[in-house]
């Protein structure tokens, strides 16, 4: 043991070791704040990290184990370390920082656990320092290894401090309201130096679907491989049922109750619901049944249409297609901004990416609210300058040239 | 169009199985890449097809996913049977290919139109199919190892050449993710269940290649990687749907439905 050069047991120990000593910090110290690493301590860590680095690069010569870390076979046991460590947290439920408790060995909040990320900060010095090692001297031919490792290594150092300034926050906004205050996950109001006034609120829906439940379950029919039929297909059979539909309604609302007979018009308001005129017909029994049936709205019941006894057809709530908002932004700045979020098309405003998070479930495409998610990362430059570097590292792994040994 | 999936399989499978027999033969090599090559091109009509019915990408459910999957491992066997030629590692692909094919067939998903609004990204389409042609190298890699172990002949280097392909359009389509995270999520990386998953096969593939540079590594050992890195690949594909620890926690649940 510990004879020089090191073998895989000297490293494993190494690795078991740093997770050990995480371990105790989690024990004596407890869980990790991260909040305590905002701005400007992260970027003092940061330059900390960077000159230790440097320093044990420069004396590398005359400390054997500094010259290890940047060993394939510490690779490996570092990797492994994490890997095994992440593989644990994939195993176990996380509750994220709700539950990371001061006192708890942290199982249930690993990103807030001393000996979960230890063993990270580790992997990411070795990294760092193999980097160093295949940077200088310069070799052009080296520069997809340094790509892949500087560019690992800038996301991990950088996204892991930078989570400290990211800030996430939700506004509820309603038309015609400017709103300038959002909560963050704890609950807590800030004013914020913009402001957002909803215009509209738009919901395009998909075309209605028909299916057959069970009257009594209301479980879809066939059981375990339930079978639906797009409204605008206009004809089907699910089961042992021909269905034809004979009109269609996007904008409907019931009238004329008759006994049991209801009947839908078009009507173009709030609150309007999808509703078809449906011809079934049973194709062993030539039994046929027409009706209106409706998928109801926060104003109008549903109504369905009952084949016999044991089940029914019925109209499935529509799915929505794309939800929007139309708004204004105004600045401290006295700048105004007219613009349409919608999911997966965030706008951006001094520096704050403005998200489509939701919006009144119960009304639906009527809904009158939309609440945005607005994320300030100021890390975010440098995190994606890692992965376009990991990028470009990617490609070079793939033009790499064929079984050239490297150590 | 699912009711016709059958019939573009088994032609596929049939003009596949007429290359791996050919391969393994060393027949002519217009037969072998001929055969896999119009194989590869059935199916892909077939998907074209679905595609075209379905007006968006085929990429939500599992049964769409495996679809790509299929596909790409005839193609990554061949892709290596040209560069290394190992006679039996085309049949390798279509005999995984097979498989899942006959999981579609058994267990065909429902096929709705409906595309929820955070699925309708430029990044939909080249996150999965980057990250189905990486998982197809992969298996091949996986099966390949096991069948040299198991002969006792033949280097590992073909199985690197799989690995390093397939770990950089794994890594290609975890960062089209994180972009894409970004995008519609706000939070470019957020160790949602399906994201540690991803992370530790990455990080898994990452100790195989690790493990090989080191001058003295033992065959067995990096099959060994090879066949754990596999499994974990399939528990962050659709395994994590049964695990206990993952249930509804994952933002990740579009091919469920």
């Amino acid at each position: 043991m510990w004879n020089k050069p090191f073998g895989y047991s000297e490293y494993i120990l190494i690795g078991g070791g740093v997770t050990f000593i995480g371990a105790m910090l989690q024990i004596t110290v407890g869980a990790i704040d991260w909040s305590l690493i905002a701005f400007p301590a992260n970027v003092i860590l940061l330059c900390l990290f960077v000159a230790i680095m440097v320093t044990m690069h420069l004396m590398r010569g005359k400390v054997y184990l500094f010259r290890c870390m940047s060993e394939s076979r510490m690779a490996v046991v570092a990797i492994a370390t994490v890997t095994l460590l992440t593989f644990i947290m994939g195993m176990l439920r996380q509750d994220g920082a709700a539950s990371a408790d001061k006192f708890s060995f942290g199982f249930h909040s690993m990103l807030h656990a001393w000996w979960y990320v230890l063993p990270f900060i580790w992997l990411t010095l070795c990294l760092g320092l193999t980097a160093l090692r295949r940077t200088i001297p310069f070799h052009f031919r080296d520069l997809p290894f340094m790509l892949n490792h500087w560019g690992l290594f800038v996301v991990l150092l950088c996204a892991t401090l930078g989570s400290a300034d990211i800030q996430q926050l939700n506004m509820p906004t309603f038309p015609g309201k400017p709103e300038w205050r959002a909560v963050d996950t704890k609950g807590k109001i800030h004013e914020l130096p913009i402001a957002i006034e909803l215009q509209k609120f738009t919901m395009e829906q998909y075309p209605a679907r028909l299916m057959i439940i069970d009257n009594n379950t209301g479980t879809a029919q066939p059981e375990g491989r339930p079978q639906t039929l797009g409204i605008d297909e206009k004809l089907g059979q699910i089961l042992d049922w021909r269905i034809k539909v004979d009109k269609y309604l996007e904008y409907a609302a019931p009238v004329g109750i008759n006994g049991n007979k209801i009947k839908y018009v078009g009507w173009g308001t709030d609150g309007a619901t999808d509703a078809a005129l449906i011809t079934a017909t049973n194709v062993k029994t030539s039994q046929k049944l027409q009706g209106w049936i409706s998928c109801g709205s926060y104003l109008f019941p549903f109504n369905v249409m009952k084949l016999n006894k044991a089940i029914s057809l019925v109209m499935a709530e529509c799915e929505p297609k794309k939800f929007s908002s139309d708004v204004k932004i105004y600045t401290d700045e006295e700048k105004v901004y007219a613009g349409r979020i919608e999911v997966n098309k965030p706008f951006s405003v001094m520096g704050w990416k403005i998200y489509q998070l939701d919006y009144d479930k119960e009304k639906g495409r009527w809904s009158e609210m939309s609440t945005f998610q607005l994320v300030k990362d100021p890390w975010l430059p440098a995190v994606y300058a890692g992965i376009f570097m990991m990028l470009a590292g990617a490609i070079g792994l793939f033009l790499r040239k064929n079984d050239k040994k490297q150590d | 169009m699912w009711n016709y999936f059958i019939i573009f399989a088994v032609v596929a499978v049939v003009l596949w199985i007429i290359g791996s027999v050919a391969s393994y033969r060393q027949s002519k090599p217009w037969l072998i890449y001929g055969a896999t090559s119009l194989g590869i091109a059935v199916f892909l009509f077939y998907i074209i097809l679905l595609w075209m019915q379905l007006s968006r990408p085929p990429l939500r459910t599992m049964g769409e996913t495996r679809l790509w999957y299929s596909l790409f491992l005839p193609l990554a066997g061949m892709a290596t049977y040209m560069r290394r030629k190992y006679r039996w590692v085309i049949g390798f692909g279509t005999l995984l290919a097979i498989v899942f094919i006959c999981i579609n067939i058994l267990k065909p998903d429902i096929q709705s139109k409906s595309l929820m609004p955070a699925l309708q990204s430029p990044w939909f389409a080249p996150h999965v199919i980057v990250y189905m042609f990486a998982y197809a190298l992969f298996g091949v890699a996986a099966l390949s190892a096991i069948y040299i172990q198991w002969k006792k002949q033949g280097d590992m280097h073909g199985c690197d050449d799989l690995v390093y392909l397939g770990f950089s359009f794994l890594t290609i389509g975890m960062l089209f993710g994180a972009f894409w995270a970004k995008e519609a999520w706000g939070n470019y990386w957020a160790w949602d269940p399906k994201e540690t998953w991803a992370a530790i096969t990455w990080f898994t593939y990452l100790i195989y290649i690790h493990y090989r540079q080191v001058g003295s590594s033992s065959p067995r050992t990096a099959t060994i990687l090879l066949v754990v890195a596999f499994v974990f690949l399939q528990v962050c594909w659709w395994g994590i749907n049964y695990l206990p620890a993952a249930q509804n926690m994952s933002m990740h649940t579009y091919n469920l439905g």
